[in-house]
């Protein structure tokens, strides 16, 4: 499965972030809107980032910053954490912590942002993942499209599903990789019952808000995602139960599986879904 | 005459709730005195013989319930197929679960609505979670280009399946 094009990858904001760049386009040029990426995730960093104390989200936390003087892009995140709250009936809370922290929407988003400025240089395929949160454009090789995995969520180096998609966002929030730290905020206890939570959309920094969002609900949340307007879901419960909302766009998986729809060919039945 | 039969009628008809009432809470008593009294005799147990004397007590009742079960399992296997079940009705309109069966485990299960009735369809279908159940896969990431999971950090990167792609493709 090797695929042209330009890979990279760099531990920015706390995480790795994997870009993949295929266009046809000179080796030098493709260089260039890697580094242009890269530039602007160290920015994002710079300024979004609660660790460094003259980040500008910490001078407008501690009131140093009003929203008036705020950059346009803060001003931005501050008002989507504020839509989110309302979308998600307070489940993501930028302010969970007790302080101004939007680190929950910034990485989704500011993948988002550098996927839509690569759009725009004339750079239609790639996909980017920012520790496990992706968003994806054109494919491998013309008319093919991306093969994501999701991962398994007690088996790391297997995947459960493979999602395909040519502009796609994919978000996955759970308890396993850095234990139980979605804290539900009605109960002020970390959420336990949905293991993994996978949202697709077009919008990552709101699809990774609402997997979020729907791992601090626990089992309410099942319902509360199925139901969300626009998005695809895919969950995996504490108690191994796995659902998946009739739009999430499974590519079939292993080849090995078509003995069973051969017999149920012969024998009349429809063919079980195994997607 | 008539006020007095209304007032024999309230008084029959408010002993017989009374007595209704009395039933209705002694049977719900009853089990728990029953756990009440378990409780008592496992603690009057204890300071008489060892520690061990309650939970022993337990385990007489237990085993036999729990050496049934196991083998009345396998011997009920599931057939392979697509079954639907009889069409239930509840408060907004009736629901028809059909389940796939493949290699003797539930793969697929999936509700429907009757929605010959619009309103009653509409109902549906925001009172059903929209989701499809399915077994959990577990199937190797050779072919795939990348890796969505839960926020990964630099540390846990390394030995990460999407480090393992980014060597491999690099």
């Amino acid at each position: 499965m090797a695929t042209a094009g330009l890979r990279r990858v760099e531990q920015i904001m706390g995480t790795p972030i994997s870009v993949h760049l295929t266009d046809p386009l000179p080796a030098r040029r493709l260089a260039a809107l890697a580094d242009e990426t890269f530039d602007w995730f160290r920015e994002v960093d710079e300024r979004f980032s609660t660790f460094k104390e003259h980040s500008e989200v910490n001078r407008f936390d501690r009131g140093e910053l009003s929203i008036q003087d705020c950059s346009a892009d803060l001003r931005l995140v501050v008002e989507a954490c504020a839509d989110l709250w309302r979308d998600t009936d307070g489940y993501f809370d930028a302010y969970a912590t007790g302080r101004f922290d939007p680190s929950g929407y910034v990485k989704g988003w500011s993948v988002q942002v550098a996927s839509d400025r690569l759009l725009a240089a004339g750079c239609e395929s790639h996909w980017i993942n920012a520790g496990g949160d992706i968003r994806a454009r054109g494919g491998p090789r013309p008319g093919e499209p991306w093969r994501i995995g999701v991962r398994h969520p007690w088996q790391e180096d297997k995947i459960c599903w493979v999602l395909g998609g040519n502009d796609f966002a994919v978000a996955t929030s759970g308890t396993y990789e850095r234990g139980f730290h979605v804290i539900d905020p009605y109960r002020s206890a970390p959420a336990t019952e949905l293991t993994s939570v996978t949202v697709v959309g077009t919008d990552l920094g709101r699809t990774d808000a609402y997997a979020t969002a729907g791992v601090a609900m626990g089992q309410s949340g099942l319902r509360w995602l199925a139901d969300l307007p626009d998005h695809e879901v895919g969950i995996i419960t504490s108690d191994e139960l796995c659902f998946r909302s009739d739009g999430f766009p499974v590519l079939p998986t292993e080849p090995a599986q078509r003995t069973s729809v051969t017999r149920s060919d012969l024998t009349g039945q429809p063919a079980p879904r195994l997607g | 005459m008539r006020r007095a039969a209304f007032a024999v009628l309230g008084t029959a008809i408010g002993a017989s709730l009374l007595i209704g009432a009395k039933l209705g809470t002694s049977s719900t008593a009853n089990p728990d005195t029953q756990v009440a009294l378990e409780e008592e005799t496992g603690a009057s147990a204890a300071p008489s013989a060892s520690a061990k004397a309650p939970a022993g007590g337990k385990k007489t009742t237990a085993p036999p319930a729990a050496a049934k079960k196991p083998p009345a399992k396998p011997a009920g296997g599931l057939k392979d197929g697509t079954f639907a079940g009889a069409t239930a009705n509840y408060d907004y309109g009736a629901i028809k679960v059909t389940i796939t069966v493949a290699g003797g485990k539930v793969t697929d299960a999936d509700a429907t609505y009757p929605d010959e009735d619009p309103t009653s369809a509409s109902i549906n279908e925001g009172a059903i979670p929209k989701l499809r159940q399915q077994a959990l896969a577990a199937t190797s990431a050779s072919k795939v280009n990348t890796v969505s999971g839960a926020s990964l950090t630099s540390a846990a990167y390394k030995a990460s399946l999407q480090s393992a792609l980014d060597k491999a493709k690099a």
